[in-house]
């Protein structure tokens, strides 16, 4: 479907349904995903799926929704005739603005071809030169390559027409020995851009350097955090703190702190989806149809702000920054595009930094929601964990449990890489997170994984 | 669709053949409704309807899925060929080829019980039973606290046919509701207390006698009142203690601990790539001691009411109890026809499970159940405890990629000293290591405190699936564990 094609079929849907009030977001992927595991590829995909979020308002601002995956002209009408049912039924929404007026687009290089036209043929002829380079080493491959087309639209009755084409390419890959394992990951816009030969390089190193590792106690260790651990912790604290409803119900980091030091001086974050970069990702609109503002949240370690949607700007008396998540009120907005300020450090001036400290990849299944108002998180190391003796990278260390506020140990920062890469978002359209990797002193580590 | 879809795969076979060594199709149409109240305000009310159809091919050895939502017969027909092509993209990475475990295909249909239509339920109805159950926590909470209330109804309907000759009808419904309080202290302090857990409520597979089961209304003032008075409560202790979880938090910690760990497919390393895999090795099947004699754990897709419970799984499985720990001994993983092969099981545990028609199954949770012991109900195991914590409801929950090393956060804790509770702690946190936390289990509670708590959000899979699995559990003591406060 074109832009024109997707923008008429709703517009013909709201006309007919003949309601003051109606917003409709559509998003068609067209999604290719190829897993691969013990070296083998083992699941394929090819998907292709529509979702339409209909609201519907009526008078005194009582908000109905529905979603349907039926993206014909009747199966939009018949979701607007759902979402008015329920409205019918609501009680009034207190502040509720109404939907977003028409705004200027504000266009994004979000979309590359060789994403867009990659078939399973190609992706499979990119993972079996990967998984040859794997199984001549002896070792284990596992991860994902996986390519994807998304044609998002809004429009509200208000005005707002608002189309976007994006594509994204991520690769994962996971290469294991008998004790050891070895991580390295890619997205981008642009499946031409993804260099997996070396990201297959940078996964089998890691793993042979993290065989035979030794265990640590636990402690306070100076850790080098890669981009993908330091996403994992700012993702959990948009997910915690950095939404208006979080911040209006008081279980953030931030409820009541705007404008105070929260954290260590150097740290300015922001999320940003109208970053035109190589590293920028996400679509420069939300779910209601308000472009996306770039939103200072963390300004040399001040709390400078959250994110906000229509109805929780109104409450607050301000605009929306442009982050509301498709559906209903309830989830609030969001942060889906960070991004962390880069250093002027190179990664082997952060090692050599630290006399005896940890060397982390990544994180796995971290949780955020232990401590929100502290920012306390816990979670385990994964896929390259390494001891750093005398600034020098050593042996692989066995994984250990970490137990700390983010805020108190981004206190504790001193040194931040020039280089940022972008890691994928879990709550957004193709968005992601960008950050470099830091050294930090003195990481609560609080539990080893036993034998 | 039954017979669209069978007429598919007569043609697909026939156009293919031998090509295509087996195939199957699902459709899957879903019908949910959401309802969520923040103090008096409906924040949400949203229903929603999906639909695809699922196409699953085994073909030069190797495997392809497609699916679309397009429901159009030329779509439906493109989605098949197209994973027909993908499963060729896959053959051309070197393989060792995919066996089957055999079963017997069945044509046959099935309907969840249940007991009024929570979607004949007039909406107001419904908006009305969370409004004041808000109401209620909302009396005497303050101007900075917090009331949500929230329902949910999920109704499924299935058609499943395969080139075997499988030809399955199932509709399930399931639903529920549940209630939040979070109370704001002078200092700032922020205490979450929820009822009956912590994140989707109280869902059972069923109808509306769900909601009024649960009796919302008449749990908003504990509710209310232990979150208040968490804001001033001290500290969980720190130490190793005897600790007691009541039952949705055990229900938790077998999910994390025992549920994730048994599936074979993370066994076998094929899902490492996202949350990785387990501690467990085919090898210890039938000699591995995984938890003390009490522990018997069995995945049971027939259980009443549990959110894992249906006729058939996404492979035509037949639902059956499946043990995976008896008196503290591994003997059973969570299966598929594939994996069941390739470790020489005679048939699949039935566990193959997709999160609607779009999405590729996977080995999932169905209900995953602790059976209940001999150590009669909660306060008769608190009367038994000198020195220990009874910790419930989840609030935070982290495992590491092997199912080992956890770390659970609970909402709320009461210190027991001498066989009684004496005061209510905050923040409490657990920590341990699987097989050495279950080993430690001394005493479970009675058939009188069991019963099946339902996760509706479990995740797993790229692209993410969430799924909707049950957890049978009594509350149970565990000697010596770590705990602790995550602000000591």
């Amino acid at each position: 479907m074109t832009d024109l094609g997707m923008l008429a079929i709703l517009k013909d849907a709201i006309g007919r349904a003949g309601l003051d009030q109606v917003e409709l977001y559509c998003r068609h992927s067209r999604r290719g995903i190829s897993r691969f595991s013990r070296t083998e590829l083992n699941q394929n995909a090819a998907i292709d799926e529509a979702v339409i979020h209909a609201r519907v308002a009526m008078a005194g601002g009582r908000i109905g929704a529905s979603t349907t995956s039926v993206s014909t002209p009747d199966g939009i009408l018949g979701a607007i005739r759902d979402a008015a049912q329920a409205a019918r039924c609501a009680p009034p929404l207190a502040d509720f603005p109404g939907f977003a007026p028409a705004s200027p687009d504000e266009p994004v290089p979000r979309w590359a071809r060789s994403t867009a036209e990659a078939s399973p043929s190609d992706r499979a002829e990119i993972l079996r030169a990967a998984l040859a380079r794997v199984r001549e080493e002896g070792l284990d491959a596992a991860g994902t390559l996986e390519t994807t087309q998304n044609d998002v639209a809004v429009v509200t009755t208000a005005g707002a027409r608002k189309f976007a084409r994006a594509t994204a390419a991520g690769a994962r890959l996971f290469v294991s020995g008998p004790d050891s394992s070895g991580f390295a990951g890619a997205f981008h816009r642009d499946l031409a851009a993804l260099d997996v030969g070396e990201l297959t390089d940078r996964a089998i190193e890691r793993c042979r350097r993290g065989a035979s590792p030794v265990a640590l106690e636990p402690g306070a260790y100076d850790v080098v955090l890669e981009p993908e651990a330091v996403t994992e912790l700012l993702e959990w604290l948009a997910y915690s703190s950095l939404g208006a409803r979080e911040v209006e119900d008081g279980s953030s980091a931030l409820a009541g702190r705007i404008s105070t030091r929260i954290t260590g001086d150097w740290v300015t974050l922001a999320d940003d989806a109208t970053d035109s970069s190589e590293l920028g990702m996400g679509l420069p609109f939300d779910a209601e149809g308000t472009n996306r503002a770039r939103v200072p949240l963390i300004e040399g370690g001040v709390a400078a702000g959250v994110v906000y949607d229509r109805v929780h700007a109104a409450r607050a008396g301000r605009p929306s920054t442009g982050h509301a998540l498709p559906g209903a009120v309830d989830d609030g907005p969001l942060p889906s595009n960070l991004f962390l300020a880069a250093g002027d450090r190179t990664m082997d001036d952060l090692v050599g930094m630290v006399e005896r400290g940890i060397y982390v990849s990544r994180f796995h299944y971290v949780n955020g929601l232990v401590d929100t108002r502290r920012a306390v998180m816990t979670g385990m190391t994964r896929d390259g964990t390494f001891l750093i003796e005398n600034g020098r990278l050593g042996r692989g260390v066995a994984n250990l449990r970490f137990t700390d506020s983010l805020l108190e140990a981004l206190e504790r920062v001193e040194g931040a890489t020039r280089e940022r890469r972008a890691v994928p978002s879990w709550y957004s359209d193709g968005g992601a997170h960008v950050a470099p990797a830091i050294l930090v002193r003195a990481f609560r580590f609080t539990g080893e994984r036993a034998p | 669709m039954k017979d669209l879809l069978d007429d598919l795969l007569k043609r697909l076979r026939a156009k293919d053949a031998p090509c295509v060594e087996y195939a199957d199709a699902r459709w899957v149409e879903d019908r949910r409704e959401q309802l969520r109240v923040r103090n008096r305000e409906v924040t949400a009310s949203s229903r929603a309807r999906s639909s695809g159809v699922g196409i699953r091919v085994l073909s030069r050895g190797a495997w392809g899925f497609s699916a679309t939502s397009d429901l159009r017969p030329a779509a439906i027909e493109a989605a098949a060929a197209r994973a027909v092509e993908v499963a060729h993209a896959s053959a051309l990475v070197p393989r060792s080829p995919v066996r089957l475990a055999r079963e017997e295909p069945m044509v046959a249909s099935y309907v969840s019980p249940r007991g009024k239509d929570p979607f004949e339920v007039p909406l107001d109805d419904k908006i009305q039973v969370l409004v004041r159950a808000c109401d209620r926590l909302l009396d005497g909470l303050g101007p900075s606290g917090t009331a949500q209330a929230r329902m949910d109804w999920a109704l499924v309907r299935k058609v499943f046919v395969s080139t075997e000759g499988a030809r399955i009808e199932q509709d399930t419904l399931h639903g529920g509701a549940g209630i939040s309080c979070l109370a704001v202290g002078d200092d700032g302090e922020a205490q979450r207390r929820s009822y009956p857990t912590h994140q989707d409520g109280g869902v059972e597979q069923g109808g509306w006698e769900i909601v009024g089961a649960l009796d919302l209304e008449g749990n908003a003032e504990r509710v209310r009142e232990e979150a208040i008075e968490l804001c001033t409560a001290p500290p969980c202790p720190s130490g190793e203690r005897d600790l007691i979880l009541e039952g949705s938090q055990l229900a938790l910690q077998v999910h994390e601990s025992c549920g994730h760990a048994t599936e074979l497919d993370r066994i076998l390393g094929t899902e490492k790539s996202l949350a990785g895999g387990s501690f467990l090795r085919p090898e210890m099947l039938g000699s591995f001691r995984y938890g003390s004699p009490i522990i018997d754990i069995v995945a049971d897709a027939t259980a009443p009411g549990g959110l894992g419970t249906f006729a058939y799984d996404d492979e035509g499985v037949a639902a059956r109890p499946v043990p995976l720990v008896d008196r503290g001994i591994l003997v059973g993983f969570l299966s598929s026809r594939e994996t069941a092969a390739e470790i020489g099981i005679d048939r699949s545990g039935g566990a193959m499970r997709a999160d609607g028609a779009l999405r590729a199954p996977l080995i999932r949770m169905v209900n995953v159940n602790l059976k209940p012991g001999n150590a009669g109900t909660l306060e008769d195991l608190v009367r038994d405890t000198r020195d220990g914590i009874l910790m419930a409801t989840n609030r935070s929950w982290s495992i590491d990629d092997l199912r080992l090393n956890f770390q659970f956060g609970c909402e709320a804790a009461w210190e027991i000293k001498d066989g009684r509770r004496t005061r209510l702690v905050k923040n409490p946190i657990y920590a341990g290591v699987t097989p050495r936390f279950w080993q430690s289990c001394d005493a479970i509670t009675g058939p009188a405190e069991w019963r099946i708590w339902g996760l509706q959000t479990c995740g797993k899979g790229e692209p993410m699936q969430l799924m909707h699995v049950g957890h049978g559990a009594s509350p149970a003591r565990f000697r010596s564990v770590s705990v602790g406060s995550s602000r000591p």
